[in-house]
């Protein structure tokens, strides 16, 4: 399918990806947003573009209401991100069926098969069932997006080098499970559970698991959190600050080191002494992390910054379930 | 709270009193007529006949937006335009937030964008830098525009097509420059999508709005008191939008709110509202301080849709409060009791976030008055 549907880009030189989906599946797409448009992580990774390529992301609500498709040309193809399916999914679809959209540009990535007939290209992501809503099917949602990404992109989908990457990671994700009580305890004893308001703190790739986390933060933890990028963080709300400020930075790439260690010792040391979990995978950066008592560090091994959020996520997943033990939100 | 000190005139020092900040935003009225003036009365026309030319000629692929804070808030109002523009247009428009777009976005070659760059001061490390990176990239200095307070920038002799922001002084960050911001970007999309971007029926539009804000200003302590009253002791609050443009007021309201109050609140589209926030209203510490606003911008939105949507946040809280720009919805909800409904008049949909903005500050500011965090 994914060869397949490489062959069709470059057929009818498909030159825009636009994604649309609902929460998790509307932050895991930001990885195809970053993949294709962003310059400098793709020159890092060696992407060759060999002609202008780019992706739009949005809400479904947002497409339905207000996007009228008329402006994107036949050089668009449209791909609906969900794990079940929904009305507003529907409806999405219908609206380009309406504007007389090729069915064949119309891609779904989705755990239900019964879906497939609405589109031309189905990629299943095999999440299985989920007692937390975007649990399994983020970081499936994540990988079924990076893969189509490369194949959009005209590159091999699946290199020996990724599939290495990739089981790797997966076995780093699980040597992490297997100890995840130790791990999650030393870092959540660092947190504590004085204080009301967690801020996730993040740039590039890994804003999608600022996003998910601040969701699952409020939606599972039942404790208030905000995603929010570097940029606006430093920009804005950091006169919140004081000793009871608690942060998860996520960095994944090399990107503006100094910006990451200015804003640790803004929020550790100058505005107060709060308390910064740094989720990177950076040796340096870690190294710049632990030389301050109110910094946690967990590096991870995932140097991919496009599979990243994945392990991200596997790490705030077990931290959140440790949370809402001791805060007595769950037994 | 956020503080200027370089903008407004020297005999002024943080902090201010509350009638001091309160003046200020009065006059924000008068700095968008002013800006608006400049714009409407020909002094820009050739330019914008010189931009639309070049939007036209170079064959631009993709317009980039590329702000900080408040300047990227409002470049929301342009996404919604191009969103919502039935025309074909052949590129597609990004808003970025400035130090992502230096992070990410900058071309290793000439890509044959627009970028507009927007910065009250002109004059900050990552515009510089971004800059300078786009003419080392041999970017066609005609496809960099800039929207600054600033005319005189050093980066002036570089960015030839600048579109001034005519703000005097501003005592906080991000209030006068955000509304005018707002306008500014509403003409310059206007003129990259194909719109006239001055006509009489636009400054006719447009004077009908200013008269709309002026009753308001008149008699804004009614409303605010009732805003505020209903906020009461809250610990948390949302501010949610349900259009795009609509989100620039939400994300800024949320900042003020943090700025001024010191308490948290979260800007946040009505999509992911209900995938994650929703669910925090069930928990059982204190859900009573959790509020909530809703800004509905457009006349768009299906009135069942909104119904269904208040009351689905209904059955999980007390009280909801509604600023609306849409006359529909407005009749629905005011039949509820538990809904605070605050409606306005947008004619020009996409700047109701200066009006939910301009609701929302005073809001803001009489309760940071209330707490004390103002000089007496």
């Amino acid at each position: 399918m994914l060869q397949r549907f490489r062959n069709y880009c470059e057929s009818v030189n498909i030159s825009r990806l636009i994604l649309i989906g609902h929460s998790y599946n509307y932050f895991a797409s930001l990885i195809p947003y970053y993949y294709i448009n962003s310059s400098i992580d793709a020159s890092v990774l060696q992407v060759k573009q060999v002609k202008p390529r780019e992706c739009l992301i949005f809400e479904p609500d947002e497409f339905i209401t207000y996007c009228h498709p008329y402006k994107f040309d036949e050089n668009s193809l449209f791909i609906f991100v969900t794990r079940t399916g929904s009305i507003q999914i529907n409806k999405g679809i219908e609206k380009l069926r309406k504007y007389d959209v090729d069915i064949r540009k119309i891609a779904l990535v989705s755990n239900n098969d019964n879906l497939k007939p609405l589109a031309h290209f189905f990629f299943p992501i095999f999440c299985g069932d989920e007692i937390v809503i975007g649990s399994n099917s983020f970081p499936a949602d994540i990988l079924v997006l990076y893969f189509i990404t490369r194949a959009f992109m005209n590159q091999e989908i699946i290199s020996k080098t990724i599939e290495d990457e990739i089981r790797q990671m997966i076995f780093e994700i699980k040597f992490y499970q297997q100890d995840w009580e130790f791990h999650v305890s030393s870092l959540n004893d660092f947190l504590g559970v004085d204080y009301d308001f967690l801020y996730f703190i993040s740039k590039g790739t890994s804003l999608s698991t600022a996003y998910q986390g601040a969701l699952n933060c409020k939606a599972y933890l039942r404790l208030f959190g905000e995603g929010i990028s570097f940029g606006l963080f430093l920009h804005g709300p950091f006169q919140i600050i004081d000793n009871s400020f608690r942060c998860i930075l996520l960095v994944s790439d090399e990107t503006s080191i100094e910006d990451t260690v200015n804003l640790i010792n803004l929020a550790s040391k100058k505005l107060g002494s709060g308390r910064i979990i740094l989720i990177n995978n950076n040796r340096s950066l870690s190294s710049l992390g632990r030389a301050n008592k109110n910094v946690w560090v967990f590096e991870h091994t995932t140097q991919n910054p496009f599979l990243a959020p994945i392990f991200e996520m596997v790490v705030l997943n077990y931290l959140f379930l440790d949370q809402a033990l001791r805060r007595g939100v769950i037994q | 709270m956020n503080r200027n000190p370089s903008s407004f005139p020297s005999s002024f020092q943080w902090p201010f009193t509350f009638e001091q900040i309160r003046d200020d935003f009065f006059d924000e009225i008068d700095c968008l007529t002013s800006c608006a003036d400049h714009y409407f009365n020909g002094e820009f026309e050739s330019k914008f006949e010189k931009l639309r030319q070049i939007v036209v000629e170079r064959s631009i692929s993709k317009v980039f937006f590329i702000g900080n804070t408040y300047s990227y808030f409002a470049s929301q109002i342009s996404r919604q335009m191009f969103m919502e523009t039935a025309r074909k247009i052949p590129f597609s428009l990004y808003c970025v937030e400035l130090s992502e777009f230096f992070d990410y976005m900058l071309p290793s070659e000439s890509e044959g964008a627009l970028y507009i760059f927007i910065s009250k001061s002109g004059k900050s490390r990552f515009l510089k830098s971004c800059v300078d990176h786009l003419r080392l990239t041999k970017v066609d200095p005609d496809l960099i525009w800039l929207i600054t307070n600033n005319e005189n920038t050093y980066l002036s002799p570089t960015i030839q097509n600048i579109f001034q922001l005519f703000i005097p002084h501003e005592f906080v960050l991000g209030s006068k420059s955000f509304i005018n911001t707002i306008f500014v970007v509403y003409l310059t999309t206007r003129v990259i999508i194909g719109e006239k971007p001055q006509s009489t029926t636009l400054q006719a539009r447009f004077s009908r709005f200013i008269g709309d804000l002026t009753e308001y200003k008149q008699n804004w302590i009614s409303t605010t008191d009732q805003i505020v009253q209903f906020l009461s002791d809250f610990d948390n609050l949302y501010i949610i939008a349900r259009d795009p443009a609509s989100m620039a007021a939400a994300l800024l309201g949320a900042l003020h709110a943090k700025s001024f109050t010191r308490l948290l609140t979260e800007g946040i589209y009505i999509s992911h509202f209900f995938h994650g926030p929703f669910q925090i209203l069930e928990r059982k510490i204190h859900p009573q301080n959790i509020r909530i606003i809703l800004l509905i911008g457009d006349h768009t939105t299906n009135e069942s849709t909104i119904y269904r949507l208040v009351n689905l946040i209904l059955q999980r809280t007390r009280e909801i409060l509604v600023l609306s720009n849409n006359p529909g919805v407005s009749q629905i909800l005011r039949k509820n009791e538990r809904i605070i409904l605050v409606d306005f008049n947008a004619e020009i949909q996409l700047l109701a976030p200066i009006f939910e903005f301009f609701i929302l500050q005073f809001v803001f500011l009489k309760i940071a008055e209330k707490k004390e965090l103002l000089k007496k």
